[in-house]
């Protein structure tokens, strides 16, 4: 009992301390709101492209976007001159947030913002939104995003959580300790014994982990840990997920501005040897009939046999001499369905 | 629902208020087998029928094997058929599934169908074993079977060891179900130490090695350096995972009164292979002695085999064991039986289980090599495939370019890093008392780390694999 007693003691005290120290230091607010925060500054870097090339078309995803498609083969086969927004890793809060904060503050106005997506991320807000997606939505987010906080964090947050961001700031910073530790080894060691500094590490770390240097299907189990979430019979379940995700959002600034919204299902092997989880047909059916009522519009390329795992470098990214297909199979899909 | 999870904060707190409230030891009983079916149903509802199933008709069978003495070996017969049929079915239907529907299109027989992937349900190898080694000591009377069926039911199904061990035996479990139990205050006290612990080994620890580990097994190509210290690092992830599940698993059964087994005992810190697997998921290995090493080691003396086959058939097959209930794949088995050869070689020059070192230097020198046997052996065990093994060890080069000595040397650093906590709390627990003033410090040190890392969505406990 003794031992307890001066184990709790201590904690409470060097809790009070730590605290102290980092309100104090303006470190973090007391309490604080239990969703992280952003700074005011956003990339403009899509506005002022999108201002400069006027384009008709956006085509906005993640890493598939970057290096699935052949932009200018697109723009040919489209007629129409198309402008690319690829965040690799990113998901529908980062959409959001392009459409809303790059987007439609062009003054030029495209015709349609094309989503290339798989499996249920339009409706999984809280998919890649912590750690270094953070500060990927640090970028594009202003200082008040009231439904980016909402969506994204607040309601998944369970109460303890919420408390524990509100009123114990080393729960709230923790990540900062985190990074500082991860400072260290990515820092001072390799400085120490291989003179790489920490741009070089961040370079090492970029050439030797990215999807080309990936072995599949051995490099898929890490990735497919992550992704389960997506496969949840939560996130397959459309109707209860769209309310609370960035979806009617997108869809009523792309309304309200004019914007045609299509929203393409983008090629995969994610299930070349393993069975589709249980309900993503129906999700997608849901989805589909979603977008119909409400004047958005969709394409599936997912069952499309042009492709075969032979095409792709891991589960969602094609070989460099299997883009033009994609390409091809992209344009397809969307010439019926652009204004 | 894993430990670490809000879910299993507030399933827990519901169900240990109801357990001391209830206190009479029947209705604590049903109410802890009722918070383990649903503890165990919670992912997939269906795997609590099996498990339902299957421990009706183990308790039918231990009874069978007492009452029908001329029967005892039919009925162990068919509950080795039950449970092992099911944990082949369930572990190894995805490994041969390919090469039979492979088969099965070379006669021209389209047979697709089957390579619809098995989910193995949580927690059925230990179950599994649990029941094995109850039914095997009620056949060799070394066990006098339980009539109740609602002991019988939660000694299986305990939802704290069911999904991760330990694989407590019957003699240890059962008793402590039929005893009445009333709370203590040292429940708590020897409880808290073990939950610190605990989340700190699985969220400071493990789940932050986890991330570079990963990487690295799964690129193409890593250098040689660059997989041993990834090794190096898994043999940290792996320990601070599964001690840490343990530890909760511990705690947990304290809170509710029970003392359940202990799993490991610094491990890393073994002279040989046999002292290794006394240390390293003890309950596991002690089961596979007791039912699989002693018993063909007892069938070989009796059948006056030769000495070296004797020796070294027993440790082999025992690890093989050990090695394909780790997983469906080559890589488990070449890792168990790695294990096998590495006890027999010991043996073999007079470092068998009972050898002790002569002096420090050459206990030094023992642990240095058998410590860089665990390291390479759970290369194997973490490999992908062996394939990729063999490629990356034959074609891959040492250190590389610079690129990959910096990410070898942040590897390094991460798992040294990482594993400085768990040295320092071994040299305290040898050199201080349990209630020093320095413990205090640690565990108020890991509880603040734990809060900075923690992380809402944790990921499951590696041994769930098994």
């Amino acid at each position: 009992m003794k031992a307890f007693l001066r184990y709790f003691s201590l904690l409470i005290l060097s809790l009070a301390l730590l605290s102290a120290w980092i309100v104090a230091g303006g470190r973090a607010d007391f309490p604080a709101s239990a969703a992280p925060t952003f700074d005011a500054g956003i990339d403009m870097t899509h506005r002022d492209g999108i201002d400069a090339r006027q384009p008709r078309i956006v085509l906005l995803g993640d890493s598939m976007v970057e290096e699935n498609v052949d932009l200018a083969a697109l723009s040919r086969a489209l007629g129409q001159d198309v402008y690319r927004i690829g965040y690799p890793g990113s998901s529908s809060a980062m959409w959001y947030l392009s459409i809303k904060n790059n987007i439609l503050q062009a003054a030029h106005r495209p015709k349609a913002v094309v989503i290339l997506f798989r499996d249920s991320v339009p409706t999984t807000p809280t998919y890649r939104v912590g750690g270094k997606f953070n500060a990927m939505l640090d970028t594009l987010a202003g200082a008040d995003e009231e439904t980016l906080l909402q969506r994204a964090f607040l309601a998944s947050m369970n109460p303890l959580e919420k408390t524990a961001r509100q009123f114990l700031p080393a729960y709230r910073l923790g990540y900062q300790a985190r990074d500082s530790v991860e400072f260290l080894h990515r820092v001072a060691f390799p400085r120490l014994l291989l003179h790489c500094n920490r741009r070089c590490v961040d370079a090492a770390f970029l050439d030797i982990f990215n999807f080309r240097t990936i072995a599949p299907p051995a490099a898929n189990d890490p990735v497919a840990q992550e992704e389960a979430v997506l496969y949840s019979h939560r996130a397959l379940d459309f109707s209860a997920q769209v309310r609370d995700s960035f979806l009617p959002e997108i869809i009523r600034l792309c309304r309200e501005n004019g914007i045609q919204l299509i929203l393409i299902r983008g090629k995969t092997i994610s299930f070349a040897d393993l069975p589709e989880p249980r309900g993503l047909d129906a999700y997608i059916f849901d989805l589909q009939d979603y977008l119909t009522k409400n004047g958005a519009s969709f394409a599936d390329l997912e069952a499309d046999a042009r492709l075969g795992t032979g095409d792709f470098i891991d589960r969602f990214h094609v070989q460099p001499e299997a883009r033009g297909t994609y390409t091809q199979m992209l344009a397809e899909a969307l010439i019926p369905l652009l204004p | 629902m894993i430990f670490t999870s809000y879910d299993f904060l507030i399933f827990f707190v519901v169900v240990f208020s109801l357990y001391w409230l209830a206190r009479r030891r029947q209705w604590q009983n049903i109410l802890l087998l009722v918070a383990s079916y649903i503890f165990y149903a919670w992912v997939h509802p269906w795997y609590a029928l099996m498990l339902g199933l299957s421990t009706l008709a183990d308790y039918g069978l231990a009874l069978g094997v007492v009452r029908n003495q001329s029967r005892a070996r039919l009925f162990l017969t068919l509950s080795l058929i039950l449970n092992l049929g099911l944990l082949g079915f369930f572990k190894y239907y995805n490994f041969f599934s390919e090469g039979l529907v492979a088969a099965l299109t070379d006669i021209g027989i389209q047979a697709d169908a089957l390579l619809v992937r098995i989910l193995l349900p949580a927690g059925l190898s230990f179950f599994t074993l649990k029941k094995l080694g109850y039914l095997i000591d009620v056949s060799r009377g070394d066990l006098e079977p339980t009539r109740s069926l609602l002991d019988f039911s939660l000694f299986v199904a305990f939802f704290p060891q069911i999904n991760a061990g330990p694989i407590d035996r019957a003699q240890k479990l059962l008793p402590q179900i039929q005893s009445d139990r009333v709370w203590k205050a040292e429940n708590f006290y020897s409880a808290w130490p073990l939950i610190v612990m605990g989340f700190f080994k699985k969220v400071v620890i493990a789940d932050t090695i986890r991330v570079v580990v990963d990487r690295v097994f799964s690129l193409k190509e890593p250098t040689i350096a660059l997989l041993l210290a990834a090794s190096l690092g898994f043999a940290l992830q792996i320990l601070a995972d599964f001690s840490a599940y343990t530890d909760l698993a511990r705690a947990i059964a304290r809170l509710f009164g029970f003392d359940t087994s202990e799993n490991f005992r610094s491990p890393y810190l073994a002279l040989t292979p046999t002292d290794f697997w006394n240390r390293w998921h003890i309950t596991l290995s002690t089961w596979l002695r007791d039912y699989i090493f002693f018993p063909l080691r007892r069938a070989f003396l009796r059948a006056h085999t030769p000495r070296w086959l004797t020796d070294s058939i027993p440790p082999l097959v025992t690890m093989f064991v050990s090695g394909l209930w780790h997983g469906a794949g080559w890589t488990f088995v070449v890792w168990g039986l790695a294990y096998g050869v590495l006890i027999v070689l010991y043996q073999a020059i007079g470092m068998g289980g009972a050898w002790k070192p002569a002096h420090k230097l050459s206990g030094f020198a023992a642990w240095l090599v058998m410590f860089a046997f665990i390291v390479i052996t759970f290369a194997i065990f973490r490999a992908p495939t062996l394939e990729w093994l063999f490629t990356v060890l034959a074609s891959g080069s040492i250190f590389g370019s610079l690129d990959f000595q910096a990410v070898t040397v942040v590897t390094l650093s991460m798992t040294a890093f990482y594993a400085a906590p768990l040295v320092v709390k071994m040299l305290m627990d040898r050199t201080l008392r349990a209630d020093s003033f320095w413990h205090d410090l640690y565990y108020v040190t890991a509880t603040v780390a734990m809060l900075a890392y923690l992380n809402s969505s944790s990921p499951d406990f590696i041994y769930f694999q098994f």
